[in-house]
């Protein structure tokens, strides 16, 4: 039986990277904050007494889980919007809010020049990443990402070893073309090898 | 989660990866249209592909602003708060062990589900049939007493024609 403390460690390891794959799902970051809460939540209270080795693979499967339960939600919620409204809100739901809070954390450690190359590969690589089918970004966040084996993605994805395979390759091989194609190239990643850095490397 | 994995690239700092990655003719990669494996020394494996980008996801998720930061933090204590307070009742409700039983029997339930229709469904089956011998049983002393009790010979009720003389005499 695991404790709060390990809890605790457990979700402030996962937390960061839960949200932003969560976020790149959904395409909301309030909605992702939301459907990561929810799961925290949904550990402790239904499997917060299994042993703590278990909380990985637990946490996740309850994360696409919870995600998917967003996705069914909006459906309907989209139904109804569509033959209901013509007076649609607008976005902003008038909270006031510290402007300074939500400005991105930069690394200042590297020359501007630098950290301008790769803000532009990371939000590249992001959108590549949103742009990439439900099933092929699971499969691809799961094995690449989280670091989990064939049989624990194809456990938590509910399909077999081999569909994680083609998800993982097709996924991969989506994300190379898409890069290329926003011109990641230009930005030196994909540049060809000189004779010197063959030497080095 | 794959440790093999984990110790050959975790060890990979993203600056390892952006070497392999320079080192890289991607076009040359993508022209085969079938797969980013490429035979040259050089290029890069979809797997060392894959492990930059997932770097670089994971260089970005560290940079949350403060509001995202805090919203986690609350979710996260939220959370530990909820498993303290069902630790602390099941503690509670230990000293009870009629309590405690019915906590483990309601989580192997919960576990074995279908095990549990199984069980469910058999004692159910010996209960019935239980049930009825014993009203077999019950009906078997009833009737004993009844024969023992009546007036006409056991063998009157035992005689076929014994019912029809009764009716007989019964209209006269």
């Amino acid at each position: 039986m695991a404790t709060p403390k390990e809890l605790s460690d457990f979700l402030a390891s996962v937390e960061r990277r839960a949200f932003k794959q969560t976020a790149y799902a959904v395409r909301d970051d309030h909605a992702a904050l939301d459907i990561v809460q929810d799961a925290m939540m949904k550990l402790a209270d239904k499997y917060g007494n299994h042993p703590a080795n278990e909380y990985p693979m637990l946490f996740q499967r309850i994360l696409q889980n919870t995600m998917r339960d967003f996705w069914r939600r909006q459906k309907v919620r989209n139904l109804w919007t569509t033959l209901l409204s013509s007076f649609g809100a607008s976005g902003e739901d008038g909270e006031d809010r510290d402007p300074l809070e939500t400005i991105d954390v930069e690394d200042d450690s590297d020359e501007p020049s630098t950290q301008l190359e790769r803000t532009q590969t990371i939000r590249l690589i992001e959108n590549a990443l949103e742009k990439l089918p439900t099933r092929q970004r699971e499969a691809f966040v799961l094995r690449y990402w989280e670091e989990m084996d064939v049989a624990e993605t194809a456990g938590i994805m509910g399909c077999s070893q081999g569909s994680v395979k083609t998800h993982c390759s097709r996924a991969v091989r989506a994300l190379a073309m898409e890069l290329e194609r926003q011109g990641l190239n230009k930005l030196g990643i994909f540049k060809p090898m000189s004779p010197t850095a063959s030497s080095e490397s | 989660m794959n440790s093999q994995e984990n110790t050959t690239n975790k060890g990979l700092d993203s600056n390892m990866s952006e070497v392999r990655l320079t080192d890289t003719n991607l076009s040359k990669a993508n022209s085969s249209k079938d797969s980013i494996h490429m035979t040259d020394e050089r290029s890069i494996t979809e797997e060392q592909f894959a492990r930059y980008i997932s770097d670089t996801l994971e260089e970005r998720s560290q940079q949350l602003n403060a509001y995202q930061l805090k919203r986690l933090a609350q979710a996260r204590e939220l959370a530990v708060r909820q498993l303290h307070t069902q630790q602390s009742n099941s503690t509670q409700a230990n000293g009870n062990v009629l309590h405690w039983l019915g906590h483990q029997m309601g989580d192997y339930i919960g576990h074995h589900r279908a095990m549990s229709t199984a069980m469910i469904a058999g004692i159910m089956m010996v209960t019935f049939f239980a049930a009825q011998q014993l009203d077999f049983n019950n009906n078997l002393e009833n009737s004993d007493a009844f024969l023992l009790a009546s007036e006409l010979p056991p063998e009157a009720f035992a005689d076929k024609g014994f019912d029809t003389w009764l009716e007989s005499k019964a209209t006269y």
